[in-house]
Parts: C-alpha cells; structure tokens; sequence
C-alpha cells in the first residue's frame, strides 16, 4: 500500500506561510469551509508527483508570498520505503530524496529521473489518467443520481481507457472519420473536373498543332494566291489588248468590206450611164416611123396611119433625149458620192492599220484562253481556302485556350486532389489505428476489470454483489442479481448499489492503469448532495476500502455532524 | 580596337507553366516574358553590340503560336537599332525537325546556329562560336580550338561543365564541358546555358552561366539576371544585372520548441513582399500539442506575398507516452508502423495521423 505521510506547503495556493499536513493510514478527512484550502491541497499533491510547466505552476504561486514557493511531499512505497519529492518552483527545482533510518539520501535532482521513480512508485506518469482512476470528484459522483447510470458508468470506464485524452474514442473516431470522408468526396468530385479539363487539355494540344498547320497553309495559300492572281492579272490584260486588237481588226475587215461594196456600186451606176448612151443611139426606130407615117400618108387612105405614126414617131424622136439625160445627171451624182465615201472608207482603213500596227505583237493563243479559264477557277478556289482557314485559325483561338493555361489549371486541381487525398488519408490511417487501440485495450482491461472488480464489489456491498460484467465492445456493464441470478443492467438498481458499483470499477482501474500499486483514492468532497441513506451506505462502502486503500477525502461538511467515526485522521482547516 | 559590350542571356524558358505556384503560375509565365521584353529594352540602353542567348530560351520544342510570335516582335526591335541577336538552342527547344525553329520566321538580325558542330559567325570584331542543340550526349568543346584573330571571339554554349556534377542528376551530364576543353579552346569568352543560377567557372578563360534572369522554381537565388560583358583591349569584364521580377526565398522554422503557430505567423509577418515567392520550410519535432493548419496560414498570408508556400517537414518528437490506455496503444501502434514503414512519404502519412488522432483525442482539432 502506497500511503502518504505529510506535504508540507509554503507560498502556493492559500498558504502563505509554511503548513504541514500528516496523513495517516485509512481513512483521511481535510475539512473545512470553502476558500480555505482544500483544493490546495489537492493540486499540492498532484503538482508533486506530475510534470507542471510554469504556465501551469504560475496561478498557483501565492500572491501573498512573493519570494517561496515549495512542496515537500512525503510518502511511504509499497515495499515500505520512504521517499521525499521537493519542489522549489521559484527556482525551478525538483529533488527527490530517499528517506532511511540513517537519514536522507538524494536519488535524483533531474526531472525526468524523479518521474521515472515516481511512476515506478505510484504506477501512474500521466496525471491525466491519474485522476481519472484515482481522484473521485463531486462532480462525477453526483451524476450517478440522475437516470442513465448504464451510461455514466461506460462513459466513465470510456474516460478511464482513453488515457489522457479530453475525448473520448468513440466521439474522436467519429469526428476522424467524418474529415476522412468528406476529403474524399471532395477529392472525388475535382477529379470529374480533372479529367475534363484533361479533355480539354488534349484538344489544346491538338488545336495548338492544328494552328500551327493552320497558319502555315494559310501563308502557303495566299503566298500561291499571290502568284497566281498575278498571273492572272497579266492574262486578263492580255486578254483585254487581244479583244481590243480583235475590234481593230473586225473593223478594218468590215472597212475593207465597205470599199469593196462602194467599188461595186460605182462600177454599177457607171455601168448603167453606158447602157443610155446606148438608149440615145437608137434614135433609128422613131425616123422608120416617120418615114413609113410619110410613105403610107402618100398613099390615099394610108395616111390614116401614116399620119399618127409620123408624129409618135416625131413624140419619140423628141422625148427620149429628155428623159435619157436626167438619168444621166443622177448617176454621175452617185458615182460622185459613192466615191467619196470610197476615201473616207480608204482613210479610216489607214488610220485603223496604223492603230493596228501597235498590237502588232498582241497574241492570245487557245492554251492561252484555257490558263486564264483555270486561274480564274484556282483563285476563287485559294480565296475561298484562305477564308476557311481564317475563319478555322480565329474559332481555334476563340474557342480553346492555351494548353500553357489548361495545365495549369489541371496543375491547380491536382494539387487540390493531391492534398485532400493526403488528408484523407491521414484521417483514414488515423481513425484504423485508433479503432484498434479502442479494441484491443477494451479486449485486454475488461476481463480484467470483471475478475478483479468480485473481490472489491463483494466488500463495498457486504457481500450482496459479487459478479460484475463489462461488454468488449460498447462498454455497457451489467450486474449479477442474487434474486434471480442473472446479470441485470446497473440502472434498475438502487442508489446505494451504483454507488458500490461505481467505487468498484473506479478502484479496480485503479489497481490495473497503476500496476497494483495500492495507491490513496483521493475524494474530492464528492457525497456533497447525498440525503443520509446514500450517504450512510457510502461511507461504509469507502471505509471497507480503506482497508486495503489509503483515503483522503476533502469535504466542507461538517464532521462532527456528517461524518462522526468515519475517519482515522481528521484535519481540520481554518 | 573599340569597346565591344554583349548581353549574355539565358534559360528563360518561356513558356514554363509552374506547378509549385498554383494558381499563380499563368502570372509567372507572364513575368519571363516581361523579363524577356526588359532584357531587349537593356539591349538597346546599353547600346550593346550584340544579344547572346545560350539556349532553352523556349521551355518546349513547339511552344503556343502567341509565346513565338512575341519573341519574334521583341526581336525585331533589336534588328531597328541594328542589334544582332545570337541564339543556341538548348536541351528544352533543341534544334529538331518541326520544332519551332523550322516553323516561324525569324528576323534577319537574327543568328540561329544549326550545324552539330561549333560554326563562327562574326559580324564586325564580334566572333560567335555556337552550336545548336541536337542531342544529349556531343561534347561541345572536345578538340576545339578558335582561330588566333583580333577579334572578340565568344563560346556560345548549351551544356554542362563536368567538375560541378551534383547527386548524378542526369541534367548534369548532358552536354559534357571540361575545364580542360575550355582551358584550350582559345577564346576570349565563355557563354554558358543550361543550369539556372549565376555561376563562375574558374579557368584560364573567362567562364560563365548566367542564370535565368527570372527565378523559375524554389533552388534559385532571388537576384537572377543578366550578364553585361566588355571586351576593351584584350581584357573581358562581366558584369551581372539583375532582371528578376519576382525573388524566390527559403525560410527555415525549427519548430521543435513551439507549442503554437505564433512564432510561424511572427516570421510571415515579418518577411512579406508582394514579390516575394516564400518557401516556409518547418522542420524539427514538435510536441503533440502542436497542430499546423498549413491551408488555414497560407490563405490568411497569401495577400502579403506574390505567394506563399508552407512546407510541412515536421516530425514526431521521440518521448511520447505509450501506457497502456487507447491514447497510448494508439501512439505505440502508429509509432510501430512508422518503424516498419521504410516510404519517407507514407512515413509522413502516418506520423500526420498520429497527430491527428491526437489532436481530436486531446480536443485540440
């Protein structure tokens, strides 16, 4: 049985000035009305045997005494050695001293060392779980009353098991799993937009190539376009001196045409003045006629005849010069005329062999007229082309941007991925690793718990209980009912019974987190609201551990009045 | 024999997308090409008698159409002020069949060297001896040696001087260079590219990398730039100009003494720059009780840097509690895995979810 002997205290908490406190074995009840100390005393102890940093120590000097804060504690082991932590928190100094009949020995004045020693002795280095087992609050007693005890019990080995931590495993494992969860959803869902702007990544790279091409052909084309239309250009022109040489051409023909239709009329109408010349010769016809009129009038019944024919043929002989010489003018006016135009006709023809002369080397051969038909389908062909790929090179540019730009949007979301996967599986690892410690240190401290807790459980109860059961898994604890035999769950029972229960379990953790080192159970004024039933019945379960246990148990009731014959060392503050 | 001066750059690799920047990475690809127009602009102040860049002056042998045509704008302002430009091709743009240097016009005041051999080209007392960039493994220099003349006879190279070979990167062996070659090679100067910071190669002649003149990821020095290079009677001088837009920086946090991200935040409060590219390297072991929220800092110092990176290097520390609790079977657990786990980065995994499950158990997440 470890069991402390004294702490003596100096400039911490509420005492200025230098107090000692004995122990003594079984039960120890420190009263006293509030604000005068207790809690001290309790963070005195537990300031001794646990690491405090200066943030930690610092509240705790006491503001009265501004130059000494120290802690002497004394304590017995289990195999009956005593040793002495002193702590000197002003100076920052620890010592542990061993304590023999022959005097004081120093063991360690390292920090670490001592708290090697002080595990060793009292089976706990973290303080955390220390109180968790060891230190009995008022705060964890009181919620036994209200319902749910079935649950305040698992929660409470929960704690226990958990070590010291602020959650529980369960409710960190839910929040773990929750993160790793959610990265990976997210995570999912970015790999969507990855793989489209992949996508869009690929047509980039095709499109970049496409430009490239694009562009090339583009230059080829209106490079050909060039030499072509200039081609084209000079064919045309060409085309336009042969038409214009074609016109000269057909005209003089049409000219020479005309002087010969000229030449022709003159050589007719000349022609016609001959044939009455001819008509004037004749002048034979109407003379017979007179003769023969003259002849036959001679005669008696001749001249009937005679006569007339006398004078048509004097009519005759008279009218026809008439006649014959009015045609006469008319044709030599023609002639005239037509002669005339004859030399306009001659002078155009110069002029247009002259002008002719000028295209003399004006030619458009057949090959030529089919170049110019095919060029001028080429070109049309090459504009359209170019228009094309103009329009193409713009769309391309328009519609896609760079790849430059895509990979580093892709770099950005895989980046984004890469990170929520790490988180995710951190949570992951987390959250398995921490089910299996869950499991594995449920597994291992339950049977524990049940084959240790009979013993305690069959004391606090005066032998009413003796079989308690934990589940592996959710930690619900049931209780063997002598009535019926059978294990029933903690909350049908009384008051009085999860109290005992509650004890139990507390003591048997204990005894398994500190390696049996039958260290005190520390009460901090934890029946504070009991009616005197419940109370009656705890002290009596407490006083039957404090035959195995050393108590100290701080209350600011009154112990004449609550808790006459209950304790063996009873120390008053004031 | 006039003063001769030639701006010696390299490695801009335009066009580079930054992986390590983020979001930031399309403004980045846009500060190179700011840089390229600002070394065009020194080109002209510094009435230079010639431009030599020695290679990857392109990050890739079939850039965007609009990264070419820019370099040929820039270009041609030089070929107004009658500049000439000499350009080696380098391991990123190498000198290849349907690569860049087949597909666009360059202006005439431009000099693309591509024979596999060293080539002289001159214009005035100006002698450039380059090489294009064809395949890894040619040795630039073996058994050259530049014809005796007045001239300022230069080396423009794209490769690696062998005496520097750092952890058998094969970046370091491509294009071997050896003091030796450079000793007896005869010219009066050495035009390096391919490695990205300044650098002296000590030697008879006078040597040089210059370095890309805008930082390109987290190895470089924050003062990238230029190299301005005289030659007046027979003595060559180099002087560096720094062209750097933005400066990349390293800021290393032991952290194995913190409790807290107060004296992280202290340090990115103290250091911030708008062109400022941090690297906020945490290194060292810090309790458990320490929790970085990496993403959490990075956002809320993101608007006092041009960006800000935070590099998780921290580790676990060694004394960890292992009783006999979940808390400390968890701990003993993962610290098993850890030791049987030889992957650094899974190591990392599992020392991260250490913390983590003890940041819920101990409520600090």
């Amino acid at each position: 049985m470890v069991e402390l002997i004294k702490l003596e205290i100096e400039g911490f908490g509420k005492f200025d000035k230098k107090k000692t406190i004995d122990f003594k074995k079984g039960v120890n009840f420190i009263s006293g009305l509030n604000e005068v100390g207790k809690s001290t005393i309790l963070e005195a102890i537990l300031a001794s045997l646990f690491k405090y940093t200066n943030t930690k120590i610092e509240p705790l000097f006491c503001w009265t005494n501004k130059d000494v804060c120290k802690l002497i504690l004394t304590y017995k082991t289990d195999k009956g050695e005593t040793f002495q932590i002193l702590s000197d928190y002003k100076n920052v100094k620890k010592k542990l001293v061993k304590i023999t009949k022959s005097g004081k020995s120093e063991i360690s004045t390292t920090i670490n060392t001592i708290h090697q020693y002080i595990k060793e002795h009292f089976g706990f280095d973290e303080q955390k779980v220390f109180e968790n087992t060891t230190f009995i609050r008022q705060s964890q007693m009181a919620i036994l009353g209200d319902s749910a005890t079935k649950n305040k019990l698992r929660d409470m080995v929960e704690e226990v098991l958990v070590g010291s931590a602020e959650a529980s495993a369960t409710k960190a494992l839910k929040k773990i799993k929750k993160v790793a969860k959610d990265s990976k959803k997210e995570s999912e869902s970015l790999k969507d937009d990855l793989n489209e702007l992949k996508g869009e990544l690929n047509t980039a790279e095709e499109n970049k190539t496409k430009l490239t091409g694009d562009s090339q052909e583009h230059e080829n084309i209106s490079k050909e376009l060039k030499t072509k239309s200039e081609k084209l250009t000079k064919l045309k022109e060409n085309k336009k001196l042969f038409d214009e040489k074609e016109t000269l051409l057909k005209d003089k023909n049409r000219t020479d045409e005309n002087i010969e239709q000229v030449d022709e009329m003159i050589e007719t109408l000349e022609g016609e003045k001959g044939k009455s010349i001819q008509k004037e010769q004749s002048k034979t016809l109407p003379i017979i006629l007179i003769v023969v009129g003259v002849l036959l009038s001679l005669t008696l019944y001749g001249a009937i005849i005679g006569i007339p024919l006398v004078i048509y043929g004097i009519y005759k002989l008279v009218k026809k010069p008439e006649e014959t010489l009015k045609v006469q003018s008319n044709v030599s006016e023609k002639v005239a005329k037509y002669k005339k135009q004859k030399k306009e006709l001659i002078n155009k023809k110069a002029v247009l062999e002259s002008k002719l002369e000028k295209y003399k080397l004006v030619n458009f051969s057949l090959d030529n007229f089919r170049d110019l038909e095919k060029l001028e389908g080429d070109v049309e062909e090459l504009k359209s082309k170019n228009i094309e790929l103009k329009t193409s090179i713009s769309m391309t540019k328009q519609l896609v941007k760079s790849p430059e730009e895509i990979k580093e949007e892709v770099d950005v979301i895989d980046n984004q991925i890469k990170d929520l996967l790490e988180k995710s599986e951190e949570h992951e690892l987390a959250s398995i690793f921490l089910e299996k410690s869950e499991t594995e240190v449920q597994q291992k401290f339950t049977p524990s718990i049940e084959k240790n807790s009979k013993s305690i459980l069959k004391k606090v109860t005066n032998n009413k209980y003796s079989d308690l059961k934990i589940n592996e898994n959710d930690l619900n604890i049931t209780v063997k009912a002598p009535e019926i035999n059978e294990f029933v769950p903690v909350d049908i029972l009384s008051q009085g019974a999860k109290d005992q229960i509650y004890f139990t379990i507390r003591t048997t953790m204990t005894d398994l987190l500190s390696g049996n080192a039958n260290i005190p159970l520390i009460f901090d004024d934890p029946f504070h609201n009991f009616d005197d039933i419940r109370l009656g019945k705890t002290i009596s379960a407490v006083k039957e551990l404090s035959k195995t246990k050393q108590i100290i148990l701080i209350s600011h009731k009154n112990y004449q009045r609550d808790y006459k014959g209950f304790a063996d060392n009873v120390i008053e503050l004031k | 024999m006039e003063e001769i001066k030639i701006i010696h750059t390299g490695d801009l690799h335009l066009g580079m997308t930054f992986k390590s920047l983020g979001e930031k990475s399309k403004l980045h690809r846009r500060d190179c090409q700011d840089v390229f127009s600002n070394i065009i602009d020194l080109t002209i102040k510094e009435k230079a008698d010639a431009l030599l860049i020695a290679g990857d002056l392109f990050d890739e042998p079939n850039p965007s159409k609009s990264i070419v045509s820019f370099v040929v704008d820039e270009l041609k302002k030089l070929k107004e002020k009658n500049i000439p430009v000499f350009i080696v091709t380098g391991n990123h743009d190498p000198y290849k069949k349907d690569s860049l240097w087949f597909n666009y016009v360059f202006p005439s005041n431009v000099v693309i060297f591509d024979s596999n051999n060293l080539e002289s080209k001159s214009i005035g007392n100006l002698e450039v001896y380059g090489l294009a960039y064809i395949n890894n493994t040619k040795e630039p220099l073996k058994g050259f040696k530049a014809e005796k003349s007045d001239k300022f006879k230069i080396g423009l190279i794209h490769g690696s001087t062998t005496n520097i070979k750092e952890d058998d990167n094969p970046e370091y062996s491509y294009r071997p260079i050896t003091k030796t070659q450079i000793d007896s090679s005869g010219l009066d100067y050495v035009a390096l590219g391919h490695f990205h910071d300044l650098l002296e190669i000590k030697s008879n002649v006078m040597c040089f990398y210059c370095g890309s003149p805008e930082g390109l990821n987290f190895k470089n020095k924050p003062d990238s730039g230029v190299l301005i290079v005289t030659y007046s009677d027979g003595k060559v001088s180099v002087n560096p100009h720094k062209t750097a837009i933005r400066e990349f920086h390293n800021i290393e946090i032991d952290c194995t003494k913190l409790e807290n991200d107060s004296e992280i935040r202290k340090t990115l409060q103290k250091n911030k720059g708008e062109d400022k590219i941090l690297r906020l390297i945490l290194k060292g072991s810090p309790s458990l009780d320490f929790q970085l929220e990496k993403e959490l800092l990075e956002k809320e110092f993101s608007s006092d840097y041009f960006y800000l990176k935070i590099d998780d290097r921290i580790h676990i520390p060694d004394n960890l509690q292992e009783d006999e609790t979940i808390r400390g079977q968890f701990i003993k657990l993962i610290k098993q895995e850890i030791k049987k786990e030889k992957d650094e980065n899974k190591k990392k995994r599992l020392e991260n979810a250490l913390r983590i499950g003890i940041g819920h158990l101990d409520k600090r997440l």
